[in-house]
């Protein structure tokens, strides 16, 4: 081994301190713009997101950082930069959180404005959850939102190619989901404290005529058509399912399709892009399908997610160059193959991409079938629609009915007390 | 013990001899003040000073990034009359009552047969620690795995070995969800409280034991007259400690049920994170937390009023 000397060692200690006063005299010169994202649920995304904002930041000469966290905690870290007014310059505002921070949020209204001039417009549910009393506090980046993910070759086994089981409406869903039950390959909506409950009830409600709130937050879960939607779920849907859905989290229907078990469930193609990233020969069997058709018509429930500058910020205009650069279509393009899909964009021209028809499993993805919302819809994208997401009042409705704890009417009466209170109306 | 310990000092005998014993105490007190002053400050900053801003919280409709107004004790009515919040309550409670009464049950007798073992002692210890010492979010996670149905090996065992016709479901019904978090709890304290009740054990006299056997005494009644009398300040301890952290728990239920089905496994801690940090509620968040405070405090009672009773017999 060699002997590191005295000489040797004042030697490496000095090109250290010398690489640290480098290193610190780059950043003190440059401003280092930063960004919070969370940990995407397609793993190809994240390496092309950190290449595109390195691109950025070198073409204007300053340094750019993503930071990436999960999903769940993304709340938590909102609320301690907006209480401390402190941390990065753009944040990601998913769902209602546009509304629910904006007076701690920079109008973006000029940002938003090039975009729809260049690659406009934006398609709804963008302009919901973004805009507010007359200004636009996040810029609506791109949403995922839940077909069916189905096992065709389960479906086969009963007679059903893949564009019959596209065609489907709830009732004919729940009369093939017996015959699946039987074979040991059952449907599964989740009933429980989950989002998923939530992106496969709220649509189910809707396709049945059935609102929570109307356009000005009044409640009017107490109908007909929500009655119905319930009757539905208790005798039709909820016996073909296996009885987990009522403790299912949002990885168990990946998990249960990924092993071959359920044959239908709403989810992004998620499923699907796990299955293709590693190779798993489940692959060939999965497919995407719409959400079943009811009464009043097919709805598919959609996650938004949007990019927002803090009005702390102190790099703010780079801020918002960074998020003109990254929601362009060129970058746009690339952003949607990364992510195999899962990313539709919400400005049109960004989302007219080649991409959904090279691949038969996006044909019915990606332009959607269905009418595409937000659950609050067509209440104001509000604190009320967030609480009412949040404490899962929807799925609490339906697992009630189902399970017997409440006669329909009780059910409904219950949901209605929780979305009076979450609306402030109680 | 008496108030001041003096170690006597020769050479500077005549010295403090001269000085008076008024003001030596307040000298001695003024440096005791000081020396407890950082941990006071500590204290103040990390315990008292977030307290504060939740209580302060609570009285407001404060949400998040915006100063809220003052709203009184609103939110704690609010609280009261929700069903949700009233079932949350119920809940904690039962679950910090079965856990603990359950992890001093087995944690005696675990501690007991730790303290009967003939040899390899230390490496049990070691790997009986392993539930409390791994980080509650990664086994709770593989909990999760062994309770969720298409890898349940919980599920497997107890079907294959007999006991059960069908798959329990662990995670989707009322009552076996609550089994099952209060199972995964308990796993994890249990260790904690067999090596605590472990070092009490070791510390009673071995010469009681030998008067009691000569006294014909057989290991029950050893048991009642010595064992637990003499670990009920210890034991007293331990329950506090672990009713402080089993009501306040997060990680098992948020990754297990995130509180459901049906809200029957919500805690106050993950329906706070859901209101105050999820929907931005904090204020009401805030006075979600706050109602751990009073139950916390008639469980210290009651636990602090046997240790001390536990003090008088020993």
């Amino acid at each position: 081994m060699r002997v590191v000397t005295r000489r040797d060692l004042l030697r490496y200690a000095g090109a250290a301190a010398a690489s640290f006063v480098v290193r610190s005299s780059e950043a003190a010169g440059a401003p280092t713009v930063t960004m919070l994202y969370w940990n995407h649920f397609v793993p190809s995304f994240i390496p092309l997101l950190n290449r595109q904002v390195e691109q950025w930041a070198r073409s204007r000469g300053v340094n750019a950082r993503v930071d990436y966290i999960s999903l769940p905690d993304m709340p938590a870290r909102l609320a301690a930069e907006a209480q401390a007014r402190t941390g990065h310059d753009i944040i990601q505002l998913s769902q209602w959180n546009a509304q629910l921070f904006r007076q701690e949020l920079l109008p973006v209204d000029d940002v938003v404005a090039d975009l729809d001039k260049q690659w406009g417009p934006f398609r709804e549910p963008g302009r919901y959850l973004s805009f507010a009393e007359g200004h636009w506090y996040a810029v609506p980046w791109h949403f995922w939102s839940d077909t069916a993910t189905i096992n065709t070759s389960y479906w086969r086994q009963i007679g059903y190619a893949t564009d019959n089981v596209a065609a489907l409406g709830w009732e004919e869903l729940a009369a093939a989901g017996a015959r699946l039950r039987d074979a040991g390959h059952p449907v599964g909506v989740a009933v429980s404290q989950t989002g998923d409950a939530n992106d496969g009830l709220y649509p189910l409600l809707w396709s049945f005529g059935g609102r929570t709130v109307d356009e000005r937050g009044e409640v009017v879960i107490d109908s007909r058509e929500t009655a119905d939607s319930i009757e539905f779920v208790k005798t039709k849907l909820f016996p073909v399912m296996p009885r987990e859905v009522l403790g299912w989290n949002d990885a168990s229907n990946n998990q249960e399709m990924l092993s071959g078990v359920i044959s239908w469930t709403p989810n992004p193609p998620s499923i699907w892009a796990v299955a293709h990233l590693r190779s798993l020969p489940i692959e060939r069997d999965l497919d995407q399908v719409p959400m079943p058709r009811g009464p009043k018509g097919r709805f598919r429930s959609a996650y938004g997610v949007g990019l927002g500058i803090w009005r702390f910020s102190p790099r703010a205009q780079l801020a918002k160059d960074l998020v003109r650069y990254l929601l362009a279509k060129p970058q746009s393009d690339q952003q949607v193959e990364a992510s195999l899909g899962y990313n539709e964009p919400f400005l049109a021209q960004c989302a007219a991409n080649p991409f959904w028809k090279r691949l038969p499993v996006f044909r019915y993805y990606e332009p959607p079938k269905e009418t595409v919302r937000v659950p609050g819809w067509p209440g104001p994208a509000s604190k009320g629609a967030a609480l009412t997401y949040n404490l899962f009042t929807l799925p609490l409705m339906y697992a009630k009915a189902v399970t017997g704890q409440m006669t329909t009417s009780q059910a409904i009466k219950w949901a209605e007390g929780e979305l009076k209170k979450a609306y402030g109306k109680g | 013990m008496g108030p001041h310990v003096r170690v006597p000092a020769p050479a500077l005998g005549a010295a403090v001899a001269a000085v008076p014993a008024g003001r030596l105490r307040r000298a001695e007190a003024r440096l005791g003040y000081m020396m407890v002053a950082p941990a006071v400050v500590l204290l103040a900053l990390l315990i008292a000073y977030p307290f504060l801003m939740s209580l302060y919280m609570s009285l407001t409709d404060q949400h998040v990034g915006t100063p809220g107004r003052f709203v009184g004790l609103a939110n704690f009515g609010y609280l009261l009359r929700d069903d949700v919040f009233r079932q949350t309550a119920l809940n904690s409670i039962l679950y910090t009552v079965v856990a603990v009464a359950a992890k001093t049950v087995l944690g005696i007798v675990l501690a007991l047969l730790l303290y009967a073992v003939p040899w390899g002692g230390r490496f049990i210890r070691a790997v009986i620690l392993l539930p409390w010492v791994i980080p509650t979010a990664l086994s709770t996670l593989a909990w999760w795995w062994m309770y969720t149905p298409p890898y349940s090996v919980v599920n497997w065992l107890l079907v294959h070995g007999g006991v059960v016709r069908g798959p329990v479901p662990w995670l989707s019904d009322p009552l076996w969800a609550r089994v099952a978090i209060i199972l995964v709890n308990v796993w994890r304290g249990l260790p904690f409280y067999a090596i605590t009740i472990l070092a009490g054990l070791v510390a009673i006299p071995r010469e009681l034991f030998e008067a009691a056997e000569a006294d014909g005494a057989g290991p029950g009644v050893q048991f009642w007259a010595i064992i637990l009398p003499l670990l009920r300040p210890i034991l007293s301890i331990v329950v506090l400690y672990s009713v402080v952290f089993t009501i306040a728990d997060f990680e098992i239920v948020f990754i297990l049920t995130r509180g459901g089905p049906l809200n029957m496994t919500h805690l106050f801690s993950t329906l706070a994170f859901q209101v105050g940090l999820v929907s931005t509620y904090i204020g009401r968040g805030a006075a979600i937390t706050l109602f751990i405070f009073p139950v916390l405090a008639v469980a210290s009672f009651l636990i602090l009023r046997i240790v001390r009773a536990g003090e008088e017999y020993a």
